[in-house]
């Protein structure tokens, strides 16, 4: 499994610059608020194209856990997350940072979210390759139910309104069906364009929906320029050792927590931190020290934001199913490499897997480093990069990006229509990741439906078929599940206040 | 222009099915109308097409199940969602002892299959598979088409090109200019009377 051999191939020099290279541009971007995980991997992806899979598979991997772990310094330094995962870093880490602690808290972080990486990227070498051999037994219909699961978890773990987040689970389903289906050969929503037979091209779509939106607000809002807070010199490593060593079982449930939020299909960094803050919070002794400069809340979310990485390559890689939003672009990716993800990736193509695992590893390990001294020495210097070359820059990697894909000006045009009409839902409360989830978990569900449908009409019953499997039965027990669970907790909640009323 | 090589379509089924031979195979089908399921690459695509020309020829109904490409076709195969896949002879090469290969459409069998029967051995007038070649814009001069499929004629009789090709799982094929005419009569007339019946065609 963990061959050495694999090991040595992650360590070739083209592979470790790669991973230092993608861990920098990572952190760089995922620092600068507004840019999230999901829009490095974006506008980074087309650079990798003409990569061998296992180079970019690291490369890639490397900018999502850095970007990750760069969120935390604005978090920390200017009380502004600077991607969504570390919203839950600002209510600790900018109390720290204003009792003078700022330098404390950043080591804290870059500690916590190598742990944190390390122990999600522990899991997916350890767990996917048994997971592949079970997930062979999987068919279409449990496919199906897979991709319906993804669909539900917006309902119950969805940012913002669960209304909204539904509606724009459907109108991504309704992209997923333009063109000719996969099973069927049926032309939909089609009309005059030609160009929309191939269908909406993931890796395009998720740029335009996650890149054009930002890059539009930061243009039409007139925002004053960031303050670039205090310069913060001192590591303070042996203190944040000692403190991490008090810790250790908030690390460690906070890592576990993340790592189970990334396999579930869809659900991310900005979920897990904020599930592992209010656990850690709920679990502690020092629950009133929380919000005003604990250092356990900085732990807890930024080991979980990092765990998602790891724990979210696990579904994209068993099952061609993303974990996280920025393994859906990582899989449009993947796809343009001529990679099929699935159950006979890790026998058929092993060195591929095992070699971008260690180097994934590897980019975790190269963070430490990076981070400690990003965090004291460019910080400043990244904030203070003006919109005029920010915007424009990120504008054009966009357009080479979806050009990139099929070197074809069709994607281009679907990436801006598709980012300025998300741009324009975005106003009304609609959030891009929903649209996303349905537009590849629709496909991937309707395929085994319509398979399903086949093969259970061949057997005799179509209920049996999508019924009566054990594991399409355990999967839609999760589904039910998945479904009420919000509503019960909310149920228990105003229970218990009565109760204490 | 010049077809080289094409690799010919074979009925798979898990290695553990106990459907031992094509007769099974078409027993088993006769016996239960369309309850034989049987993975293949897209709608429309070379292995449907070949699917409803058995059926067609062994007079039995199989259900196809279209899959994305030949990869999740195989995995579906592999993990005995369907029954059986129509595939080709280089996916029981890359599958090697996890399936058994019923039958292959080809004239003779292949020289790295011996233990594979061909459908006319046992009865059914089916060759054919994914055929691959190089084309070129009709205005092309004969002169430069000659040297180009020269060429190619000539790395097709490489006996280490050969070699490899085969145990890959291909079948040598050798149509130049000269052949072309025929074999595409052949072809055309073999698929578009299935085409017209599937309704890919317009009548």
């Amino acid at each position: 499994m963990g061959s050495p051999d694999f090991l040595l191939a992650a360590l070739s020099p083209l592979n470790l610059l790669l991973a230092l290279g993608g861990v920098v541009a990572g952190t760089v971007i995922g620092a600068l608020p507004g840019l999230t995980a999901t829009m490095a991997v974006a506008v980074l992806v087309p650079f990798t194209f003409t990569m061998a899979p296992a180079a970019a598979l690291i490369a890639l991997g490397a900018i999502y856990t850095g970007a990750i772990y760069g969120g935390a310094y604005a978090a920390i330094l200017l009380n502004t997350p600077g991607t969504p995962s570390s919203i839950a870093t600002t209510y600790d880490g900018y109390p720290m940072a204003r009792k003078g602690d700022g330098d404390l808290a950043l080591t804290l972080a870059c500690l916590s979210s190598v742990v944190g990486g390390l122990i999600g990227a522990g899991f997916l070498l350890v767990l996917a390759p048994p997971m592949a051999t079970v997930a062979l037994k999987f068919g279409p219909v449990e496919y199906f139910w897979l991709g319906l699961f993804g669909l539900t978890l917006i309902a119950s773990l969805g940012e913002g309104s669960t209304i909204k987040g539904l509606i724009g689970g459907g109108l991504g389903l309704l992209l997923s069906m333009v063109g000719v289906a996969e099973v069927g050969g049926d032309i939909r929503f089609v009309g005059e364009f030609k160009a929309l037979l191939g269908g909406v091209d993931v890796v395009s779509a998720l740029i335009g929906l996650y890149c054009i939106p930002v890059l539009i607000d930061l243009v039409a809002t007139p925002v004053a320029h960031l303050e670039a807070g205090k310069q913060v010199a001192s590591f303070r490593l042996g203190e944040a050792l000692g403190i991490l060593r008090r810790s250790r079982v908030n690390l460690l449930r906070s890592s576990i927590i993340g790592t189970v939020v990334g396999i579930l299909p869809g659900a991310g960094g900005s979920i897990a931190s904020l599930v592992a803050y209010s656990e850690t919070k709920r679990g502690s002794a020092r629950r009133e020290h929380f919000g005003k400069g604990e250092p356990d809340g900085v732990i807890a979310t930024e080991s979980a934001n990092n765990a998602t990485v790891g724990g979210g390559f696990i579904p994209t890689l068993v099952w061609g199913i993303p974990g996280t939003p920025p393994d859906a672009i990582i899989l449009g990716a993947l796809l343009v490499q001529g990679i099929r993800t699935g159950p006979t990736l890790f026998t058929q193509q092993a060195p591929i897997v095992y070699t971008f695992i260690w180097g994934l590893i590897l980019a975790t390990l190269i963070m430490l480093p990076v981070g400690l001294l990003i965090g004291r020495f460019a910080f400043r210097s990244i904030v203070a990069i003006p919109k005029a070359v920010l915007v424009p820059g990120v504008a054009l990697l966009t357009v080479l990006g979806s050009f990139a894909v099929h070197n074809n000006i069709h994607e281009v045009q679907q990436m801006v229509i598709l980012g300025v009409a998300a741009w324009g839902v975005g106003r009304l409360g609609f959030s891009a990741s929903p649209i996303v989830l349905g537009l590849i978990l629709g496909t991937i569900a309707e395929r085994g439906f319509v398979q399903g449908h086949l093969i259970g009409g061949a057997r005799g019953s179509i209920l049996a078929e999508f019924f009566a499997r054990p594991i399409s039965m355990a999967i839609i027990f999760f589904i039910v599940l998945g479904l009420f669970w919000p509503w019960w907790a909310a149920r228990r909640v105003r229970l218990a206040r009565q109760r204490n009323a | 222009m010049f077809w080289f090589h094409y690799t010919p379509d074979a009925l798979l089924v898990p290695s553990d099915s106990p459907v031992k031979t094509l007769k099974d195979f078409v027993d088993a089908a006769k016996k239960a109308p369309g309850a034989t399921t049987l993975s293949g690459s897209g709608t429309n695509s070379a292995n449907h097409l070949t699917q409803r020309q058995f059926d067609k020829l062994a007079g039995i109904k199989t259900t196809y199940v279209p899959f994305g490409g030949t990869g999740p076709s195989n995995t579906a195969l592999l993990g005995k969602q369907v029954s059986g896949s129509w595939g080709y002879t280089t996916v029981q090469m890359q599958l090697g002892a996890q399936v058994r290969c019923l039958a292959v459409a080809m004239e003779q069998r292949h020289p790295k299959l011996p233990d594979c029967p061909t459908f006319k051995e046992q009865g059914f007038n089916l060759v054919g598979g994914a055929y691959r070649g190089v084309a070129v814009p009709k205005s092309t001069p004969a002169d430069i088409q000659n040297k180009l499929a020269a060429d190619l004629a000539k790395v097709n009789a490489d006996p280490e090109f050969i070699r490899k090709m085969e145990e890959g799982g291909f079948a040598m094929l050798n149509v130049g200019p000269a052949q072309m005419a025929g074999f595409m009569t052949d072809v055309k007339a073999r698929y578009e009377a299935l085409a017209k019946e599937m309704g890919i065609v317009k009548k």
